[in-house]
C-alpha cells in the first residue's frame, strides 16, 4: 500500500515537470518570430533594388571588388601588392579566374604576423618567371601597372577610373 | 535573380532529385513505409551524395562539369536502377495507402502556418541576397569558382601555400553543387547557386517532419518541426553559402535511416543511411567524426538491444554500412591524403597538439554558447532549446533506454569529439573568438536533438493529455499508418 501511495506520488510529480517542460517548449516555439525575422528583415531591406545595389547592402568589399576586377582580362595574372588578409581573400574570389596572388617565392602568408612580415617587392625577373601580367595595389586610392616584357607600365585610366570609388 | 535562370536552376535542382530518387528506388523496396512528399524529399540529398562523387572523379581525371555527361550519367542511373527493381515508376513513387486524414486543429494550423512562414521567408530572402558570408566567400565560394572555371585534375589551387586561408583539404560536395548550378545556366552567378539553400532547408523540414511522425503523433512533430524551422541561428545560417546546413541536411536524412534501422534492423534503412554518410564525408571534415559517431551508435544498439543469437548477423549490417560510406567517399579521401594542410588554425595538429590543460574554458564555452541568447553580432542564437535538451532527460525516462539512448550516444561522441579538435587546434579558447564557429558546428548537431526532443515531447504530451482528461480517444497513433509507424 504504502509503495503504491510513493508511485501516485511520483507520477503527480511527474506530471507537473512533464507540464512545466511543454509549458517551456511551447514558449521556444512562440518565440519563432525572433528567427523569423532574419529573412524577413534581409528581403525588406534588399526589395526593389538591383542587383549591384544589393550587394552593396549585404557585402560592400564585394561590391568593390567586382568592379575592380572588370577592369582586368579574364586571363589576367595579378600580383598583389600591400595585402592583408581581407584584401587577398576576396581578391582571390572576386577577381577569379583572373589569377591573383600575393607571392612570387611561394611565401605562407596566414596568420596576422605572417601577414604583417610581408615585405615581397616584385623583381622584374619574378614577373616574368611567374607570367605575371598586372601588378595592383590597393593602397592609397589603387594603382595598377601592366606588365609587359617582365617591365612595369603604370594604367593611368585604371587610376582615374579607380579613384572615384 | 532573374526570372529567365529559373529554368536552368530548376533543371540542375531536378537532376539531383532524378541521381538520389535512383538510389532510393533501387535499394528501398518497401516505398510504402514513407509517405509520398518523404520519398520524394529523401531524393534530395541522395542525389547530392550520388552526384558529388562522380563530379570530383571526372574532374580528377581532368573533365570539366559537363551539363550533358552528368545528365546522361544519372539518366543512366536511373534506367539501371529501373531495371533492377522492375517496379513501375508511378506505383512506386505515388502507389500505397496513404495515411487517413484527420483535421487539424487551431493549435496544428498555427505551428503549420509558423512552418510556411519561416520557409517562405527564408526563400524569398535567399532569392534577393548574393553571395555575402565571409567563409562562404573564403572557403565554400572559391572552391566552388574554381571547380566552375578549371577541374581538380588542373588547377594548383590545392597545393599552393597561399591558398591555405580557404582550407584546401575541405571537401568538395558543395562547391561541386554550387558549380553544377551554374553549369546547367553557363555563367558563374553567385546568386543563382545559392537557390540550393532554401531547398537544403526546405527538404531537411520535411524529413525532420516525418521521421518524428513516425514515432510521435502529429502535434509533437508538427511542434518540433515549427521549433528547427524558427530556430535563429538555423535560419540565419541557411542563408550563409557555407557547408553546415547541406551537412545538417545529409547527416540528419543519414541518421534518420539508421534510427529506422536500430528500430525496425530493416537493411534498406541502413543501406541508405550508408550512402547518405558517405556524402556526410565529402561534404565536411566534420562528417569523418560524425561517421565514427554513427558507427559507435549502431553497434551500442546491437550490444544493448539486440538478442544474442542476432548480434552476429546485424554487427554484419554495420560492417556493410561502414565499408559503403567508405568505398563511397574513398577517392576523395586518397586525394585529400595528398593535400598538404598550412591553414593557421587546424594545420598540423594531432593528438599530442591537445591542450587537456584547457578542458574546464572549452566545457565553459560550451555551456556559454548554449544559454546567451544573442552572439557577439547581436543575433539571436537558441532560446531556451539547450536547457529544454537537458531537462528532457529528467521527464521523459524512456530517453535512457534504446534506441534514444544510442542517439544520445552520438550526440555526445560527434559535440565531444568536435571539442577535442579545438582543444588540438591554435584556436583560443573562449567564446569570443570561437563563437561563430561553435554556431555552425552545433547546427550540425542538432538532428539527434529534434528526435530526442521530440520523444520528450510525445511523452510529455500524453501525459498531460491523460491528466486533463482531454484526450477524445484511446489510441490516438491508431490514426497512422501502421505501415508507417516505428514502433519503440
Amino acid at each position: 500500500m504504502q509503495r503504491q501511495e510513493k508511485s501516485i506520488v511520483i507520477r503527480k510529480w511527474q506530471r507537473i515537470a512533464a507540464s512545466i517542460w511543454l509549458f517551456a517548449l511551447l514558449i521556444q516555439i512562440l518565440l519563432f518570430f525572433v528567427g523569423l525575422m532574419d529573412p524577413v528583415r534581409r528581403a525588406a531591406s534588399l526589395w526593389g533594388k538591383s542587383r549591384d545595389e544589393r550587394l552593396t547592402v549585404v557585402w560592400q568589399p564585394g561590391s568593390v571588388f567586382t568592379s575592380i576586377a572588370k577592369q582586368f582580362p579574364m586571363n589576367a595574372r595579378i600580383f598583389l601588392m600591400h595585402p592583408n588578409a581581407m584584401l587577398q581573400y576576396n581578391s582571390v574570389y572576386y577577381f577569379y579566374p583572373r589569377i591573383v596572388t600575393i607571392t612570387l617565392t611561394n611565401g605562407l602568408y596566414c596568420s596576422d604576423e605572417e601577414f604583417k612580415a610581408w615585405d615581397e617587392q616584385p623583381t622584374d625577373a619574378l614577373l616574368f618567371s611567374n607570367h605575371i601580367t598586372y601588378v595592383l595595389t590597393l593602397e592609397h586610392g589603387g594603382r595598377a601597372w601592366q606588365v609587359r616584357g617582365g617591365v612595369q607600365q603604370e594604367i593611368a585610366e585604371w587610376e582615374s577610373a579607380h579613384a572615384s570609388k | 535573380m532573374l526570372l529567365s535562370d529559373l529554368p536552368a536552376q530548376l533543371f540542375a535542382i531536378a537532376v539531383i532529385f532524378a541521381a538520389g530518387g535512383a538510389v532510393f528506388y533501387a535499394v528501398e523496396n518497401q516505398p510504402d513505409r514513407y509517405a509520398r512528399l518523404e520519398r520524394i524529399a529523401y531524393c534530395y540529398p541522395l542525389g547530392l551524395s550520388a552526384l558529388g562523387m562522380p563530379m570530383f572523379i571526372l574532374s580528377w581525371l581532368g573533365f570539366h562539369l559537363n551539363v550533358v555527361a552528368i545528365t546522361s550519367l544519372t539518366a543512366g542511373a536511373v534506367l539501371a536502377a529501373k531495371a533492377w527493381r522492375r517496379r513501375p515508376l508511378r506505383q512506386y513513387w505515388v502507389g500505397g495507402v496513404p495515411e487517413p486524414w484527420k483535421p487539424l486543429t487551431e493549435f496544428e494550423w498555427l505551428l503549420f502556418v509558423i512552418i510556411i512562414l519561416c520557409l517562405g521567408a527564408r526563400t524569398v530572402a535567399c532569392s534577393l541576397a548574393p553571395l555575402n558570408d565571409w567563409d562562404g566567400i573564403a572557403i565554400w565560394g572559391t572552391k566552388a569558382k574554381v571547380l566552375f572555371y578549371n577541374t581538380v585534375g588542373t588547377t594548383d589551387y590545392f597545393h599552393k601555400p597561399e591558398y591555405s586561408y580557404s582550407h584546401t583539404p575541405y571537401p568538395l560536395l558543395w562547391p561541386f553543387m554550387y558549380a553544377w548550378v551554374c553549369t546547367v545556366a553557363g555563367k558563374w552567378d553567385d546568386l543563382l547557386m545559392l537557390i540550393l539553400n532554401p531547398v537544403n532547408f526546405i527538404t531537411f523540414t520535411v524529413l525532420l517532419y516525418f521521421a518524428i511522425k513516425r514515432y510521435a503523433v502529429r502535434t509533437v512533430a508538427l511542434g518540433i518541426t515549427a521549433i528547427a524551422t524558427s530556430l535563429p541561428t538555423v535560419m540565419h545560417y541557411v542563408e550563409c553559402a557555407q557547408a553546415d546546413v547541406p551537412l545538417m541536411l545529409i547527416w540528419g536524412s543519414s541518421l534518420f535511416c539508421l534510427f529506422e534501422w536500430m528500430a525496425t534492423r530493416r537493411m534498406p534503412s541502413l543501406l541508405l543511411a550508408a550512402f547518405l554518410m558517405g556524402g556526410a564525408m565529402f561534404t565536411k571534415q566534420e562528417g569523418k567524426i560524425i561517421f565514427i559517431a554513427s558507427v559507435f551508435g549502431a553497434v551500442a544498439s546491437v550490444i544493448a538491444a539486440a538478442p544474442a543469437g542476432r548480434r552476429k548477423s546485424l554487427l554484419g549490417h554495420i560492417g556493410v554500412y561502414t565499408f559503403l560510406s567508405l568505398v563511397w567517399v574513398l577517392p576523395w579521401l586518397i586525394f585529400q591524403n595528398g593535400i598538404k594542410d598550412y591553414s593557421w588554425d587546424f594545420g598540423g595538429i594531432g593528438l599530442s597538439t591537445v591542450r587537456w590543460s584547457q578542458i574546464l574554458a572549452l566545457a565553459k564555452t560550451i555551456v556559454a554558447n548554449a544559454i546567451v541568447l544573442k552572439n557577439q553580432v547581436d543575433l539571436p542564437k537558441w532560446h531556451i532549446l539547450w536547457p529544454l535538451f537537458v531537462l528532457s532527460y529528467a521527464i521523459a525516462p524512456a530517453l535512457r533506454r534504446h534506441p534514444w539512448g544510442c542517439l544520445l550516444l552520438i550526440f555526445v561522441l560527434h559535440a565531444g569529439a568536435v571539442g577535442t579538435v579545438f582543444l588540438a587546434s591554435r584556436w583560443t579558447i573562449s567564446l569570443q573568438s570561437m563563437e561563430i564557429a561553435f554556431e555552425r558546428f552545433t547546427i550540425v548537431m542538432l538532428p539527434p536533438v529534434w528526435l530526442i526532443l521530440a520523444k520528450a515531447a510525445d511523452d510529455s504530451y500524453a501525459q498531460w493529455r491523460t491528466s486533463n482528461a482531454i484526450l477524445e480517444k484511446p489510441a490516438i497513433k491508431g490514426m497512422k499508418n501502421p505501415a508507417r509507424m516505428t514502433k519503440l
